[in-house]
């Protein structure tokens, strides 16, 4: 796979594209689904199975898992098949992901009350430049943020949300 | 059956008493907040107004629960197409078209034809349930597993209508919709598969939780690649927000044609608001002198869908209120309020209590009044939501995401199936991977396959599909749709081509 050159988009966002017609990134994709397929298949000779039913909970699965093979390596073998090049991945953009997934992981433990503001308020800090005043809004909005949700879900909604370590 | 003036007026004098019409307003503004807050939606609404309805009139409770509906199903377009997060489900095909258009600083013109289109729909199928009720009901009822499987290939075709510059991608990810949809319990054996020996994956993979991480997490990680000081700012039109009478009588065959479609799929149980804005979509697409602006900020993209999606409100109050029958879950809430006032759904009911039916009738015209005025009223002020700076706005909009979907069954696994799906959504788009079909595939898959697999066990055999009068209508339609598509798709790559010589 030929290494991506970068431009600049429209908005102003550095932003890596590939060369149209040298990458052929559908291929790998393809090469990807391909493997994922076989995986997939392998686990549906786990399903259990019934003398009275003929078609059996792995017949759709597999079927599906055909399609897609198929589609693979035609996506293999014509390479590109959409002529569009793909658009390039900025570390910045996992950034929300891995912080959800730390939320996730922490929202039993430490509770809605605790976790909350203290997310709101490093997610506002990392999306500005940092400044007393952006500190203070960050803070303002972390709780003004919590306490409408909480108004929301819990008033609202009589929906209890994890208590964590205040329980 | 005979219809007695009388009791149609007094129907009438009771939903326009002054305290039912509080009601009706506050169900709708209720209504409206709900379904814009991620996770919640009209069912849960509904479920929560029963027990305070207990102490009402058969008639006011009802007429509360109908207005609850109405502003439920209307809310989730205005997230959807400000900041790409649909409120509910039924929203998922107004962002294709929403969300470029408020990014070209048509955000108003967007929200006013959805508004429009959400009335339109809402009229339609009112119509549809107090003209043709009994006989859409007795047509519902024709509907085995053959003509179902032949519906959801039908519906399937829409693929073709959201698949973007590559068929062969729209396929990989409907068919990965598919798969997902295939995690956790099978709809025909109630066994695990693809669990994994995980607990928490014996439930499957919610469509919610998917939904919006594919389109709102996906949409943040994409923006917070963007420098702050860099990020363009949306410049939106306030002029125009009302569509014009000109614009409405142009668009007057998409608001009918959608509205029929979702009336249609409303009336079969289990189909609900998503399917029926993605084929309604699909149809206005493949109708659409301009099929190329579909995806990327075709107003009549947004009238389709939240045409027909408002349209699935009449049509499963006909299959609910003439055999009892819930077609979606709001549906099989209100079923719940109609017996807990001593109200029996099904024919006894156009019998016994003609005047809580005319009730409900008038309600549900009355609430889709109530909802275009107040979202005209407010419209202004919900556009405004653009201009909050993003360090404002995207903290406290991930939190009420997590919540939102933490709160569909108080389970940490679903917020983190949202941020996957975030994660998944991100990746795809950045492959040039259409989302849309996914989505599709996640709503439709077990659909098809519980229908698919019931009718092979009973007939042994795929002739029904093709010996059946309706689902043969239905498997030659979509064969129509599909050989529609691939000319739209070939002439679309024409014009490319001659804009690109010229």
């Amino acid at each position: 796979m030929t290494e991506p050159h970068r431009t600049m988009a429209n908005d102003g966002a550095a932003a890596e594209t590939a060369k149209p017609g040298v990458v052929k990134f559908d291929r790998w994709v393809g090469i990807f689904f391909l493997v994922v397929c076989a995986g997939l298949f392998y686990e549906t000779f786990f399903f259990r199975t019934f003398d009275w039913d003929p078609v059996g909970m792995a017949f759709w699965p597999r079927v599906l898992l055909g399609v897609l093979a198929v589609v693979s390596v035609w996506h293999i073998v014509a390479g590109n098949a959409g002529g569009q090049p793909m658009e390039a991945f900025t570390r910045r953009a996992f950034v929300p992901f891995i912080g959800g997934m730390a939320y996730v992981l922490l929202l039993d433990p430490l509770g809605f009350f605790i976790l909350t503001p203290i997310a709101i308020l490093l997610y506002s800090l990392w999306l500005r430049p940092f400044s007393g005043k952006a500190l203070l809004t960050a803070a303002c909005l972390g709780i003004a943020g919590t306490a409408v949700i909480y108004l929301i879900f819990e008033f609202g909604m009589n929906i209890y949300l994890p208590r964590g370590i205040l329980e | 059956m005979s219809i007695d003036p009388h009791i149609i007026l007094s129907a009438l004098d009771s939903v326009l008493q002054p305290w039912n019409l509080v009601f009706l307003v506050l169900g709708v503004v209720g209504g409206l907040l709900v379904g814009i807050v991620p996770g919640l939606g009209p069912t849960l609404a509904v479920a929560l107004l029963i027990p305070v309805t207990f102490t009402m009139p058969p008639e006011a409770g009802l007429s509360l629960l109908i207005a609850v509906y109405v502003g439920g199903m209307s809310g989730g377009f205005v997230t959807a197409i400000l900041i790409r997060m649909p409120g509910t489900p039924a929203s998922m095909a107004t962002l294709l078209d929403g969300f470029p258009m408020a990014r070209k600083g048509k955000a108003g013109q967007a929200i006013g034809n959805a508004i429009v289109a959400n009335f339109a729909g809402t009229i339609i199928s009112a119509v549809c349930l107090v003209t043709f009720a009994p006989i859409l009901a007795a047509f519902a009822l024709k509907f085995h597993f053959a003509e179902y499987t032949a519906v959801c290939i039908f519906a399937m075709t829409a693929v073709a209508a959201v698949a973007g510059s590559s068929a062969t991608r729209g396929i990989v990810t409907a068919v990965l919709g598919m798969l997902v949809a295939c995690i956790g319990l099978t709809p025909v054996d109630g066994l695990p598969r693809f669990d994994f020996g995980i607990p928490s994956m014996e439930g499957g993979i919610g469509l919610l939780p998917a939904l919006i991480g594919m389109f709102a997490v996906s949409q943040m990680m994409k923006d917070s690649a963007i420098q702050t000081e860099k990020m363009p700012q949306p410049v939106s039109e306030m002029q125009g927000i009302l569509p014009g009478l000109r614009e409405i009588g142009r668009n007057a065959f998409n608001y009918v044609r959608s509205g029929l479609i979702g009336t249609w799929v409303g009336v079969m149980p289990a189909m609900g608001g998503g399917p029926a804005a993605l084929i309604a979509y699909a149809q206005a697409r493949n109708a659409s002198k301009h099929p190329e602006r579909f995806g990327t900020g075709a107003v009549e993209g947004v009238i389709a869908s939240e045409t027909a999606n408002n349209a699935t409100i009449g049509g499963g109050l006909i299959i609910a209120l003439t055999l009892g029958i819930p077609g979606d879950p709001t549906s099989a809430v209100l079923l719940g309020g109609l017996m807990i006032h001593g109200l029996q759904p099904g024919p006894q009911l156009f019998l016994n209590n003609p005047e809580v039916l005319y009730g409900i009738y008038f309600s549900l015209f009355f609430s889709s009044f109530i909802m275009m005025l107040v979202l005209f009223l407010s419209v202004r002020m919900l556009v405004k939501v653009i201009y909050i700076p993003r360090y404002y706005l995207q903290p406290v909009l991930i939190a009420l995401c997590i919540v939102g979907v933490y709160s569909l069954n108080n389970r940490v696994f679903d917020v983190g199936v949202m941020m996957c799906f975030g994660l998944i959504g991100y990746v795809l788009e950045r492959f040039r991977y259409p989302l849309p079909p996914m989505v599709l595939g996640i709503v439709l898959g077990p659909l098809v396959e519980a229908n698919f697999r019931k009718m092979l066990a009973a007939e042994d055999s795929l002739m029904p599909l093709f010996t059946k009068p309706i689902a043969v209508t239905f498997i030659v339609l979509s064969v129509l749709s599909l050989i529609w598509a691939s000319r739209l798709r070939r002439r679309m790559g024409a014009d490319v081509e001659a804009g690109d010589a010229s």
